[in-house]
């Protein structure tokens, strides 16, 4: 009889406990990734791959890559890229070793001044460099252009030198992180050894940096590559074409039927950077150790110091808070050209761009909401992904993990062409298109930012003990409840400076929602960039210079965060 | 009816074969221990019957009810069981009350109610007045005394405790074993308690389950572990067994004769006359002699002053014979001296070698 009752009670519970509410959630997730990330993707190398009209095999690959225009933007965009990460280690070794190896004074003001353009957008970056090269600062040095001629900027060599500072400060967080891992007693072993603070610093520390130089070099490397804002606004006027202009230019002069072939496009760029993110990872699997012993005594400069610091403030200035002034100066002037005196300044840029032209005004809407919401749902899909793959230690949501990183490596052209192919034609059931609606900006943006807060979201949570969640299991708890009562208290700072770091990037976006949107859905970034395309670049100043507010304040509230978070949550805070 | 009841349950992580096909019964309101050195699996089966884990073969059934088989495990937070963990698991950023209170407020009782039982369980571990104190205020012991009110405040049938007194100093782990058995005597309810500590699972446990390799290698009294070891591995870890081997010789009355490396003793256990098998020998049961016959000749190797005794390390004259500890409780003969060794008691492991 025993055995009878028993039997019943485990066959009643075994329906009951099979399906249970984490299985569900599982599926919940991996239909979101897929939904947003594989399928789109796969969609993309589907259409690239498909045979030509006349059945050659890779028919539509070939063709496209058989014109001269395309071959032309792939040279241009190796070149102008693999130049720029030129320029971007030579600044950020230098600023790091700096930082990191002498003792000169006021390290975070001048880390600070270091990673400003960081935060900066690219588009307002390249913007702030042309107000900079066409302004009346220049004027005293006699470097200002000559009224008629074109920008020297709108050339190779401006996209060079505007992308390389952009990234420069990849290669500095890279080679920072990497020379405060090296192990003290070598450096002292050498100079036991006798060698001079230089000798030391050649012989022994760049050698051991340099797989954190190479690493922070492929980054900036891929980084270009995938960049829009800056060839957008410095190479189209300059008539230098790169893969991710070539790709928006097509788009908007042919419309949606040239899909296939952009997206054939869309996947040579693709290749480009997984070949630099491949050298990455070797690199840092290979070469990069973890962090050593106690960090590195700085170099004691002596009387030398001011000569150090006097040429490093100058070159950071130059390069980051420069431009800048140029912009915000540019946003007060009553007019292109205009010299900007006590008697000329004027709020005429910000009345008209915020006022009179509903574009804008609409767009500060868009990007707003549209960061809002993607940082918002964002972090409510990391939470319990990153629970399920670490404390829950499910595979399949491991899986999801690593899945959710390939839609933010790859570049942002190449992604949004992937949602187009997908979200073009009308959805099932409801029988209308995302397409040519805020809809597909925001389908794109949760698919691209989801890993900007999963990654401090998985740092906190691996950092939990796991008998924490089982001790709630224990107690009684549902896993909705030990997600809200245990799981979300214990990592709520790194997901909150997950989705301020979502908020902060989706609000200046630019390269996927210059393909995405439409009239009426406007973002930020793409008012900047029509603005300014349209000459009106006083107005584009003033756009320009409240997002940068806008984009600071939210750095300073992330920072505030930064010292309840693990490590290596904030970018900036390496 | 508590009672726990676990048949044939075995449990795979990918190669190793972390609990090999265990049957044990814990009785209602019994206090049972699981014993064994670090990856014998005793934490596998502790979290198979708490269903964290769902056993590859077997059942786990609790009052009498499958809550585990392949494929199937009735999770955690419906099995209304208590536990402790090693890291004690409290929720930093709760306080001592809402520690707990947690479970009660899950099961939604009412909150006057809610008040009483949390004070009460503070009350019963001695923390009246930390209630309002965040775990990371606390000292160590404290922590542990926290953890325990939190199993206790739901009033579980079942308390499972994993290894809770490792992360504590020796002298709080006295204490708190003296309050583990306090509580048990209290609240009457069935305790499971994991530990790689023979002298805490003896004091503190009515029957102790030593495992090994996945495996029960014994599931017996603290005494009959000590006296009658069932295997070479149950005598070796419990009470510092030493194991030799020997010949079985005869009966004689009560006790059975073997032959210990050319010396007849008489021991416990049964035995066939000319079966080899092994001997297991505690120090106390060792002691030196004047004799010159029947006993063991060897030498003294190392000596240990231990306050009431010294101990002797002895190596026997005999062909790779082991070494025997002797306690000694006055002036000990010098290292290198030669000795005999008198057997006193002995059990005969019922394992053939």
């Amino acid at each position: 009889m025993a055995n009878a009752y028993s039997a019943g009670a485990y066959s009643a519970v075994k329906k009951r406990s099979s399906w249970g509410p984490e299985d569900a959630l599982i599926v919940a997730l991996a239909i979101y990734l897929v939904l947003f990330a594989v399928w789109p993707l796969a969609r993309l190398f589907y259409e690239a791959l498909l045979p030509g009209r006349d059945g050659e095999v890779l028919g539509v690959l070939l063709a496209q890559w058989r014109a001269p225009a395309a071959q032309a933007a792939l040279i241009n965009t190796v070149e102008a890229s693999a130049l720029a990460t030129l320029v971007s280690v030579a600044i950020g070794v230098i600023v790091a070793f700096m930082l990191v190896l002498t003792d000169i004074r006021s390290k975070a003001a001048l880390t600070f001044v270091a990673l400003l353009p960081l935060l900066v957008p690219s588009q307002i970056t390249a913007l702030a460099w042309i107000e900079l090269s066409s302004s009346s600062m220049l004027a005293p040095l006699g470097l200002a252009p000559a009224p008629g001629t074109t920008n020297p900027l709108y050339s190779k060599w401006g996209i060079v030198l505007v992308m390389g500072i952009e990234h420069s400060t990849l290669v500095f967080l890279a080679v920072q992180a990497g020379l405060r891992n090296l192990p003290r007693d070598l450096v002292e072993a050498a100079r036991l050894g006798g060698a001079r603070p230089l000798r030391v610093a050649r012989s022994v520390i760049l050698p051991m940096a340099l797989p954190a130089i190479l690493a922070g070099a492929a980054l900036a490397f891929v980084t270009s590559i995938g960049n829009f804002g800056i060839p957008a606004l410095l190479g189209i006027p300059g008539r230098y074409t790169m893969l991710t202009t070539l790709i928006y230019q097509h788009l908007q002069g042919f419309g949606p039927r040239v899909l296939g072939e952009v997206a054939a496009l869309a996947l040579g760029l693709a290749a480009l950077a997984v070949v630099g993110l491949l050298l990455r990872s070797i690199v840092v699997r290979k070469f990069m150790s973890e962090a050593g012993s106690a960090p590195l005594e700085p170099f004691q400069l002596g009387r030398g110091r001011a000569w150090i610091e006097a040429p490093l403030w100058i070159m950071l200035v130059v390069i980051a808070v420069m431009p800048l002034l140029a912009l915000l100066a540019s946003s007060f002037a009553p007019a292109l050209g205009v010299p900007l005196r006590f008697d000329t300044v004027t709020l005429a840029n910000y009345r008209f761009a915020l006022l009179e032209q509903g574009a804008t005004l609409r767009a500060f809407g868009n990007s707003i909401l549209l960061a809002f919401t993607t940082a918002l749902i964002s972090a409510a899909v990391a939470l319990p992904l990153a629970y399920l793959a670490t404390l829950r230690q499910s595979r399949i949501a491991r899986a999801l993990d690593a899945v959710a990183d390939a839609p933010y490596a790859v570049p942002g052209t190449v992604l949004a062409i992937a949602i187009i192919l997908v979200f073009l034609p009308p959805l099932p059931l409801l029988k209308i298109s995302l397409y040519g609606t805020i809809g597909i900006i925001l389908v794109a943006y949760l698919a691209r930012f989801l890993a900007l807060v999963l990654r401090p979201t998985m740092a906190a949570m691996s950092l939990i003990n796991k008998n924490l969640d089982e001790a709630a299991q224990i107690a009684g708890a549902s896993i909705w409840m030990r997600l809200r009562a245990v799981v979300l208290p214990a990592v709520s700072p790194s997901v909150m400076a997950g989705a301020l770091l979502i908020f902060m990037t989706a609000l200046n976006e630019l390269t996927v929602s210059a393909l995405l949107w439409s009239t009426g859905s406007e973002t930020l970034g793409v008012v900047v960039f029509a603005l300014q395309y349209e000459g009106n670049s006083p107005a584009a100043a003033a756009v320009a210079a409240i997002s940068v507010a806008m984009t600071l304040g939210l750095a300073a509230s992330v920072t505030a965060l930064g010292r309840r978070l693990p490590e290596g949550v904030v970018p900036w805070q390496a | 009816m508590a009672s726990v009841s676990l048949e044939g349950v075995s449990k795979r992580f990918k190669a190793t074969r972390a609990v090999e096909s265990i049957s044990l019964t814990v009785a209602d309101g019994e206090f049972f221990a699981l014993l064994g050195p670090s990856g014998c699996g005793k934490t596998t089966l502790l979290r198979l019957v708490a269903g964290f884990e769902t056993p590859d073969a077997g059942t786990v059934r609790l009052a009498n009810e499958i809550v585990g088989a392949p494929g199937f495990a009735l999770p955690p937070e419906e099995r209304r069981v208590g536990m402790v963990f090693q890291s004690y698991a409290l929720w930093p950023h709760m306080s001592v009350a809402e520690n707990v209170a947690f479970a009660l407020r899950v099961r939604r009782v009412g909150s006057d109610e809610r008040r009483r039982r949390v004070a009460s369980a503070l009350a019963m571990v001695g923390l009246e007045g930390m209630a309002k104190r965040r775990p990371h205020e606390l000292s160590g012991g404290q922590r542990q005394r926290v953890a325990l009110a939190r199993c206790l405040a739901v009033r579980p049938a079942i308390v499972l405790l994993d290894e809770p007194l490792a992360n504590l100093d020796v002298h709080l782990r006295e204490a708190m074993q003296q309050e583990f058995a306090r509580f048990h005597r209290e609240i009457g309810a069935t305790f499971i308690y994991v530990t790689h500590d023979q002298a805490e699972a003896m004091a503190l446990a009515s029957r102790v389950a030593v495992m090994n390799d996945g495996r029960v290698e014994q599931a017996a009294a603290p005494q009959a572990l000590y006296r009658e070891p069932a295997t070479e591995m149950v005598a070796r870890f419990v009470g510092h067994g030493m194991v030799v081997p020997v010949e079985v010789i005869g009966r004689e009355g009560p006790r059975t004769l073997v032959d210990l490396w050319g010396v007849r003793i008489a021991v416990r256990g049964e035995g066939n006359a000319g079966e080899h098998r092994s001997l297991c020998l505690h120090a106390e049961n060792l002691v030196l002699t004047s004799m010159t016959t029947a006993a063991i000749q060897g030498r003294v190797v190392a000596s240990a002053y231990q306050g009431a005794a010294t101990v002797l390390t002895i190596q026997p004259n005999a062909a790779d014979a082991p070494q025997l500890r002797v306690e000694y409780a006055s002036a000990p003969p010098a290292v290198g001296a030669a000795v005999a060794v008198a057997v006193r008691d002995g059990f005969i492991i019922r394992n053939v070698a």
